[in-house]
């Protein structure tokens, strides 16, 4: 166990590394640098020059890539050009929202897509589990970007029932009760938006799951010595059938969080995704390429937790 | 830093390696005398007359049930007889695979006569009309005849996704291949590759690539695209390669002296064409998607280029989505029948090559 995790730490490592090379090598494609949104056109030419060179920007690229991780290790991550403030404010600004949001699709999905996935496997080709299949089949083939477009009609513009867009309502003094409120009811529409898709594959995973485990040998056993019906699938087969999705989980917040792009901003929800596509749109490269930095590391992070979950659920991974 | 040159360092080992491995197999060639002989002995036994040894081998009698007469052994059918049965079998499927072509068949048809330049042009007064006798489908903010941008959309989404795909799956191919039957470290380096771009934020870096790719045009958008949407072919493909590089007609055909080159190319591939067509159709459900995504968030088509996606775009104005309909709900209908057509033709031919699921 300890082998096996210290020997995926140890891929984990240079996969940073790498990450950061790339991320840094972007962010030097990308126009402009750290100085060109702080410049009068006025200042002479020398003078931009010296300051270029005091902070380092004439350096070959390899020394300019160690300033920048140690700059970085020391929390310094860039200055936002359109903010005019540290790119580390700026997206603290955001990051609680896309938290949020994940934390509540998650939640959805599992409280959802499990107990659909245990349903239709425990009464599979039955009316109930072919419109569950039905639906997983369309959710598959549905782009969330459609399917959050068309929530947001329905729900939002059609019947009115929550707010279109933001993530609180104006004027709620933080921490007050109406504004924790506020705050779910702006939370409601994205993250369905998000679960209602994101859960098929939770849905799929364990119907398949379940159909293979209760023709196993220790189903029959249990039922012989007379265990409940409900017992028998809730706990037997249940536990079984959910180490594939459990292994998944790390995956499965990173795509939440990737994906969550398109939702926040379909509804205009101050989140990280959001932040990407506004500073990629008014060219503010510095707080794009630091977010695409964040992302790629809990994407390696992400896989690391799953790798381990399935090491510590099912002992063959670890032989390999 | 220390540890990243260590890991440099191990690549280099590799290479040395996998190139000293290579030498080492020249040099068994240029002495390779025996096997030239072997090889020779091989082909005549291969062109001569293979019925009568087999017929001498086994004993009277035994031939007269036809038991190993090569000429009475049951041919099984080639792959795509297969699959194309199943698809016909599937009877949704079968609809799907209809539907799709007679879309593909008429948008690729139509758009030969639509003038692109006419469509896209602003039409001032003729701004946001809903369905009329002149305008079909109705206009867009700038009185651009949706049904036209509709049209030409559906090419241009259908045109990149199979672009994308055709690269993505192809490269993807020869990767995993590579990597599956040479096996051992190479195949140890190649997939931490994979690992490694599997947890990229694609989505993102292909968005920064779109914004800062000096030439843009469809081409280079498919090209940025397959760049990050080839690793599931490959890690699929390697491990196929690396159970069916394991059989007898493999290891014959090494011992009769072949290449590897010929091995992987014209015995290893051709023998996953099945798998590969499945895995491209899937894809192709997926890629549709992405592009659309990518159109969608401004990231991909320009408006006077339109793909679904873009049409789709429109439905972030409050209004349009509220009070105009008829712009973005026909390209989002098109998008759900394309994809669910396509993943149920997959879907079909996936199920083909698994003889126990087959429904034909």
């Amino acid at each position: 166990m300890l082998k096996f995790t210290i020997r995926r730490l140890l891929i984990t490592f240079p996969q940073l590394v790498i990450l950061s090379i790339l991320v840094f090598f972007l962010g030097s494609l990308m126009p402009g640098d750290a100085l060109s949104g702080l410049l009068d056109p006025n200042i002479p030419a020398e003078a931009i020059q010296a300051k270029r060179e005091e902070l380092g920007l004439d350096n070959p690229w390899y020394i300019q890539y160690r300033d920048w991780i140690f700059a970085m290790f020391q929390g310094d991550f860039g200055t936002s050009i359109f903010h005019q403030r540290p790119v580390m404010d700026v997206i603290g600004d955001r990051l609680m929202n896309t938290v949020w949001l994940s934390l509540f699709s998650t939640i959805l999905i599992y409280l959802i897509g499990l107990p659909l996935g245990l349903v239709s496997g425990r009464y599979n080709d039955s009316l109930l589990d072919n419109t569950i299949t039905g639906y997983t089949y369309l959710g598959f083939a549905t782009p969330q970007f459609i399917f959050g477009l068309v929530i947001l009609w329905l729900f939002g513009y059609n019947l009115g029932w929550f707010p279109t867009g933001g993530s609180v309502g104006p004027g709620l003094e933080p921490g007050s009760i109406d504004y924790i409120l506020s705050k779910i009811n702006h939370l409601v529409l994205p993250s369905f938006a998000i679960a209602l898709i994101g859960l098929v594959g939770t849905v799929q995973y364990l119907r398949s799951g379940i159909i293979e485990t209760k023709q196993k040998d220790f189903i029959i056993l249990a039922r012989a010595k007379g265990v409940k019906e409900s017992s028998v699938y809730n706990r037997h087969i249940f536990r079984n059938s959910i180490l594939p999705i459990a292994a998944f989980f790390g995956y499965e917040i990173v795509a939440l969080l990737g994906g969550s792009i398109f939702i926040e901003m379909i509804y205009s929800y101050p989140g990280m995704g959001r932040l990407f596509l506004d500073s990629i749109s008014t060219r503010d490269f510095s707080v794009a390429n630091v977010l695409i930095l964040f992302y790629g590391i809990l994407a390696i992070l992400g896989a690391l937790l799953s790798d381990i979950i399935l090491s510590i659920v099912d002992p063959r991974i670890r032989i390999k | 830093m220390d540890n990243k040159d260590n890991y440099n360092k191990n690549i280099d080992h590799e290479n040395e390696e996998s190139r000293l491995h290579n030498e080492q197999r020249e040099e068994r060639q240029i002495q390779g005398d025996p096997f030239e002989a072997h090889d020779k002995e091989a082909h005549e036994y291969e062109k001569g007359d293979m019925d009568m040894t087999v017929k001498a081998d086994i004993p009277h009698g035994a031939s007269g049930h036809g038991a190993l007469d090569s000429k009475n052994l049951p041919k099984s059918p080639p792959g795509w007889k297969v699959i194309m049965k199943e698809v016909i079998a599937d009877k949704l499927a079968l609809f799907s695979l209809i539907l799709f072509v007679i879309i593909t068949a008429y948008v690729f048809g139509l758009t030969m006569f639509l003038n692109r330049q006419e469509i896209v042009t602003v039409d001032l007064f003729a701004i946001n009309e809903p369905p009329n006798d002149m305008f079909r489908l109705g206009t867009d903010y700038g009185g651009r005849d949706i049904f036209g941008q509709l049209i030409i959309g559906t090419r241009n989404s259908l045109a990149i996704g199979m672009l994308v795909t055709l690269m993505s799956v192809g490269f993807g191919v020869v990767y995993g291949v590579v990597s599956g039957y040479f096996a051992g470290q190479i195949d140890n380096a190649m997939m931490r590759v994979v690992d490694f771009f599997m947890v990229l934020p694609f989505l993102m870096i292909i968005i920064v690539f779109v914004t800062i790719s000096p030439s843009y045009d469809i081409f280079s958008f498919s090209f940025i695209m397959a760049a990050f949407l080839w690793t599931g072919t490959a890690r699929l493909v390697r491990s196929l390669a690396m159970q069916e590089k394991e059989l007898d007609y493999i290891n014959a055909s090494k011992t009769l002296g072949s290449s590897h080159m010929k091995v992987v190319f014209t015995q290893l591939i051709p023998n996953l064409v099945g798998i590969i067509i499945v895995n491209g159709t899937l894809s192709l459900a997926a890629n549709i998607g992405i592009e659309s995504g990518l159109s969608f968030i401004g990231f991909g088509f320009p408006e006077d280029y339109p793909s679904l996606g873009t049409l789709m775009a429109y439905a972030t104005n409050s209004q349009t989505l509220q009070h105009r309909p008829w712009i973005w709900v026909p390209a989002a209908i098109m998008i759900l029948v394309l994809m669910l057509c396509v993943r149920n033709i997959g879907e079909a031919m996936r199920r083909a090559g698994d003889a126990r699921q087959r429904k034909a």
